[in-house]
């Protein structure tokens, strides 16, 4: 390769960023005992609603639990429901968008149908519904996000092949003779999929603000899991003076969001060099 | 580009100081014109909104109940202690010597808040429809009545059978006087959100999920009440908004203030923060029609794994206490003091476990309300006692209808209920534990005939003394067998603006405004 | 030509789609077991006047009978009576729709002017210090959860300034709108930052498009350039991902409604599926998804009115 086309948004500073936040954040949900030596579930009354301090850097709950050992075990939990909540519709969504826009008629007019009917329901609405119907628990806010996630990924995608399917390249490449598939997967989506992962790395926070959105209708996780968002959720009946009990958790996604997104805007800038 | 931004900016930011302005200047002129000693309109900021505003209607709950009971009233009401039921309508009455026959002799010269006099036909009416309307939450109460007979002056009831607890259920709210008249001209569907009665307040507006608007009734027979002529209640969602509200003066009275929330305002110089006694217990519910709980020995020894002080301390703080009887203390004589709260013992748990033949550790679920921070904190704090005591808990959080379907069908292994008494009489708690064909005794599965009989026979006895007795006999055998256990009780929480005097409230969780004003500068 | 074809197919595919939402509302609701009856009459709830409740409410006729009753209500523009409230649903919606509605374009609004401009110079200013800062807080923005957000706006804008109310939606517009500012901004936070990555990566990656370049060699001046083409592009995929934004917040916010007391349409669907209000439901359901369908239809008219390369 030469000098001139190694990509330059490879060592920028904001993938690096990225991926040593992720990096740090994975660690803690596989080797949690390695920061905290409280057990996240163990009740204290002795020790409850501290403010933070050396002992508890996040300060106590109501129960006398460590928040700090909360957050920390509940890490493993809120990235799993991000990560397997937008993988899936990545994927299926993304395909789907490409096939709908490339062919076009009524393969397009069909799919955009059924894109259509799964928009017409509010989002909240269909995951309760959902959750409703299975009953509440991790495994089936999993199911809830797989069966509504793919049509976004699917509309923008689908809004990007129909901009270039009639591009130059895309032209040559028909005259060439390459295969729909090869144009598809080669030529196209590279062009495309630019918006959807920048949107699937904001999509991995979305996930998890759905798993905390469903904490705070009394769905999703069951107690006493230390998902960030059923602690949010437990600390808002203390917020004008315990405000770190809902604090602390809603930082620790919020950098774990940051992390997951400078890596999505990087690899987007990235493909698009590599591309031209 | 730059420049329609910078205008854009300015002007966005002119109007939020606009409109703050605006907020500041209408509280302003609100207090300026608001020359008289004291506020015209008391704002009660409340979760819900009334479904209904017919106490006879379908659902009564305490959003519909703290309405109703400013515009309605009944022949007998409770002592503001809550321990003598004395005149309201009805100045005085007698029973006949078998307790089949009640004369009451009505005050006269009452009217309707649309200025028409109350009739006994309206007595009648309002009576056999408490007992008949089948769609009715609280039809049960008026289930003695065999026939009602009233004159303008006098109303005879007689029962069916000789029933104890008939005076104290005379002064449920569902027990009032409506306008027949006003039914008949509007009919069944709008008599449910058209209340007209002889309170003190009469409905004014009601914006639905928005506010009710209450105002004075210039027909009421006690001069110079209501002392503050409007009532407002205000729906907020949102407890943490509604105590905001409080505290920034867009309201006066909060009830139902969650125990979370007392710190912050006992702190703030402009509110007052009361805990009034009340009735309200949390049960432990156990199905006794499964395993593990089917077993008396399990249920007995799980009362020993369970630190009810704990419990009583994270949920109530020191508004709560610890209870080991099924009834409550303000029920005054009626309450069992001689029973008490099991030894916390994990290890006498454990050991009377396995002395049964169990393997540690037992596991079970709780299912619980979701939504509810005190059902989640005691399933909480339960599962973390129980663990260390021979069990495995899981607990299962469920939204409304889903867990009232799981218990109802007595699909659960445990769950948590509460109660508040709506009378002064202990008859109401012990009918719904206790009576197997009302709720399968109270979704506990538990058909014990011998106690089933005794509280019937304890309904019906007449001598007040034996009486008292036999409600002590019940809540022992309920203590015996374990299956709904009492965990504490806790008093009814309110917090106003400093300047409102005259709040009370009952351990019924009745409140009468009528007495309340709030003075302004 | 080709384009008012268009417009007539896309109308005239609304309506099986609408058919066959309404089936799958009716089936959904009615397929989570609970009784609404039971709910309603609470916890002291005998089992005798459940089913006399019941009886009263029609709710043991047959499924396919219900189902018909509904799709002749909606037919006749007649949304039903309400279960719980026994209240006609239109009379319900009326009171609420213009909260969610004016909460879901004031969000709008203020998106937009936070989002356009600050994405635009990002773009243009690649790399540079405001391109970072931009992008940094829409970043942070992202990952906030909206509850979060609104009880700190809530802490420090109502209960520590005083300048605004906490929460409500009071009677008069005055009061209206200042219940609706928080909120409001609490969703624009979200809502921009999503917009402002997506357009400051639109305006660098057109920038370097083929057709710009061939725009520049036709010796149109730099600052027309950019102001036509790579505006009018940028709009394409912005307009997709605000419509799914806009139908997202019409929905309603049940978590921001609750928070803020706001009497919108959100709460009411979420409170209706958890008391199995079927009626209430159904209707709301269905002119959502009639609201999102007629959403749908106006983006996918705008795209082939923005781009010329867009053919059908």
């Amino acid at each position: 390769m030469k000098r001139r086309n190694l990509p330059p948004a490879l060592v920028a500073p904001s993938m690096i960023a990225g991926i040593v936040i992720v990096a740090f954040v994975f660690f803690v949900a596989c080797f949690p005992q390695v920061f905290t030596k409280f057990d996240p579930l163990e009740v204290n009354t002795k020790a409850r609603m501290l403010a933070p301090s050396a002992g508890h850097p996040f300060g106590t709950d109501n129960y006398g639990r460590d928040i700090f050992s909360r957050v920390v075990y509940g890490t493993a939990i809120d990235l799993k429901i991000g990560i397997f909540g937008m993988m899936i519709p990545l994927v299926t969504g993304t395909l789907i968008g490409l096939v709908s826009g490339y062919y076009g008629g009524v393969l397009d007019s069909i799919l955009m149908r059924v894109i259509d009917i799964f928009m017409a329901f509010p989002f909240t609405i269909l995951v309760i519904a959902i959750m409703t119907i299975l009953g509440p628990g991790i495994q089936n806010v999993f199911i809830a996000l797989w069966l509504v996630g793919w049509v976004d990924y699917a509309k923008l995608v689908r809004g990007d092949t129909l901009a270039v399917k009639n591009a130059e390249y895309v032209q040559a490449a028909k005259v060439a003779g390459f295969s729909d598939r090869r144009i598809l997967l080669r030529h196209i989506m590279p062009n495309v999929i630019s918006s959807s992962i920048v949107f699937a790395t904001s999509d991995i926070v979305l996930c998890m603000l759905t798993g905390a959105s469903m904490s705070f209708l009394g769905l999703g996780v069951q107690l006493p899991t230390p998902e960030w968002g059923a602690i949010m959720n437990e600390g808002r009946a203390y917020i004008s003076y315990g405000w770190w009990i809902t604090f602390f958790p809603g930082l620790v996604m919020a950098v774990t969001g940051i992390g997951f997104s400078m890596i999505g805007d990087s690899f987007a800038d990235l493909i698009r060099t590599k591309r031209i | 580009m730059k420049k329609p931004l910078v205008v854009l900016v300015v002007l966005l930011g002119l109007g939020v100081v606009g409109f703050a302005q605006g907020s500041q200047e209408s509280k302003q002129s609100a207090q300026a014109t608001g020359t008289p000693k004291n506020s015209d309109i008391l704002v009660v900021g409340r979760l819900n909104d009334a479904a209904y505003l017919d106490p006879n209607a379908p659902t009564v709950g305490g959003a519909e109940v703290n309405v109703t009971q400013q515009i309605y009233e009944g022949l007998v009401t409770v002592s503001d202690d809550g321990t003598t039921i004395i005149p309201c309508l009805a100045s005085d009455w007698t029973i006949s010597d078998d307790g089949l026959t009640y004369t009451f002799n009505l005050v006269p010269g009452v009217k309707f808040s649309d200025g028409t006099p109350v009739t006994g036909q309206d007595w009648e009416w309002s009576l056999l429809r408490a007992r008949d309307l089948e769609t009715s939450a609280y039809r049960f109460i008026a289930e003695a009545i065999q026939d009602v007979k009233a004159t303008d002056n006098q109303v005879v009831i007689t029962l069916k059978y000789p029933w104890a607890p008939f005076l104290a259920d005379l002064c449920c709210f569902n027990m009032v006087v409506g306008s027949k008249a006003h039914y008949d001209a509007v009919g069944e569907e709008a008599y449910l959100n058209d209340p007209i009665g002889t309170g003190p307040y009469m409905l004014k507006e009601w914006k639905k999920e928005n506010y009710i608007l209450l105002e004075a009734n210039p027909y009421y027979r006690v001069a110079g009440l209501p002392k503050t002529k409007q009532l407002k209640f205000q729906v907020i969602s949102d407890d943490n908004t509604r105590m905001m509200q409080l505290q920034a003066g867009q309201v006066d009275i909060c009830g139902d203030v969650p125990f979370t929330l007392v710190k912050p305002l006992e702190s703030d110089k402009n509110v007052t923060v009361q805990i009034f006694p009340s009735t309200q217990i949390r049960y432990l519910i156990l199905n006794t029609t499964k395993t593990p709980f089917s077993d008396q020995k399990v249920r007995q020894a799980l009362v020993h794994g369970i630190d009810k002080q704990e419990i009583s301390d994270l949920v109530a703080g020191e508004f709560g206490a610890p209870v080991a009887a099924l009834v409550s203390e303000a029920e005054g004589k009626w309450f069992n003091s001689q029973l008490k709260v099991a030894d916390y013992d994990p290890e006498l748990c454990k050991k009377m476990l396995q002395d049964a033949g169990y393997t540690l550790p037992v596991p079970f679920t709780i299912s619980i309300r979701s939504g509810s921070a005190i059902y989640e904190q005691i399933a909480t704090l339960l599962k973390s006692q129980l663990d260390k005591a021979g069990f495995d808990v899981t607990i299962e959080q469920l939204e409304r209808a889903s867990i009232s379907a799981k218990y109802t069908s007595l699909s659960h292994q445990a769950t948590i209920l509460q109660w508040i008494d709506d009378i002064t009489d202990p008859s109401g708690i012990t009918g719904w534990t206790v009576d197997y064909d009302q709720c399968d005794s109270w979704y506990t599965g538990l058909n014990d005939v011998a106690l089933d009989e005794l509280n019937t026979a304890a309904n019906r006895e007449m001598d007040e003394t034996k009486r008292v007795q036999m409600y002590y006999d019940i809540q022992q055998k309920v203590y015996d067998n374990a299956n709904v256990i009492p965990l504490f009780r806790n008093g009814f929480a309110y917090a106003y603006d400093k300047n409102v005097k005259g709040l009370y409230v009952s351990p019924f969780s009745v409140v009468f405004y009528k007495n309340v004003i709030k003075n302004v500068k | 030509m080709n384009q008012l074809n268009y417009i007539i197919k896309r109308i005239l595919q609304i309506i099986p789609v609408l058919f066959l939402t309404t089936v799958l509302i009716f089936l959904m609701i009615h397929l989570i077991p609970g009784d609404p009856a039971r709910l309603m009459l609470g916890e002291k709830a005998t089992d005798s006047a459940v089913a006399a409740l019941r009886e009263k409410m029609g709710l043991n006729e047959p499924l396919t009978t219900q189902y018909f009753t509904y799709l002749k209500g909606l037919l006749t523009f007649d949304l039903g009576t309400s279960i719980t409230y026994q209240r006609p649903v239109s009379q319900m919606l009326l009171e609420r729709i213009p909260v969610t509605l004016s909460l879901t374009l004031l969000s709008t609004l203020l998106s937009l002017l936070i989002s356009f401009p600050l994405g635009y110079l990002a773009g243009i200013h690649k790399d540079g210090p405001g391109d970072q800062i931009v992008r940094g807080s829409a970043l942070v923005a992202i990952a906030m959860p909206s509850f979060w957000v609104a009880l700190l706006l809530m802490l420090l804008f109502s209960v520590h300034l005083r300048w605004l109310p906490a929460g409500g939606w009071g009677s008069t517009p005055l009061q209206h709108l200042q219940g609706l500012i928080l909120p409001a901004l609490t969703q624009a936070i979200a809502t921009s930052a999503i917009l402002i990555r997506n357009i400051r990566n639109s305006v660098v990656e057109i920038s370097v498009m083929d057709y710009v370049d061939f725009a520049r060699s036709k010796g149109i001046s730099e600052r027309t350039v950019r102001d036509n083409h790579i505006l009018r592009n940028t709009l394409i995929s912005t307009v997709t991902l605000l419509s799914m934004r806009i139908a997202y917040m019409l929905g309603g916010s049940v978590i921001l409604e609750t928070i803020y007391s706001l009497p919108g349409i959100g709460k009411l669907m979420v409170d209706s599926i958890f008391g199995r209000d079927y009626v209430v439901v159904q209707a709301l359901v269905f002119l959502f998804a009639f609201l999102v369908l007629v959403i749908n239809l106006l983006t996918d008219i705008l795209y082939s009115v923005l781009d010329p390369r867009v053919r059908f």
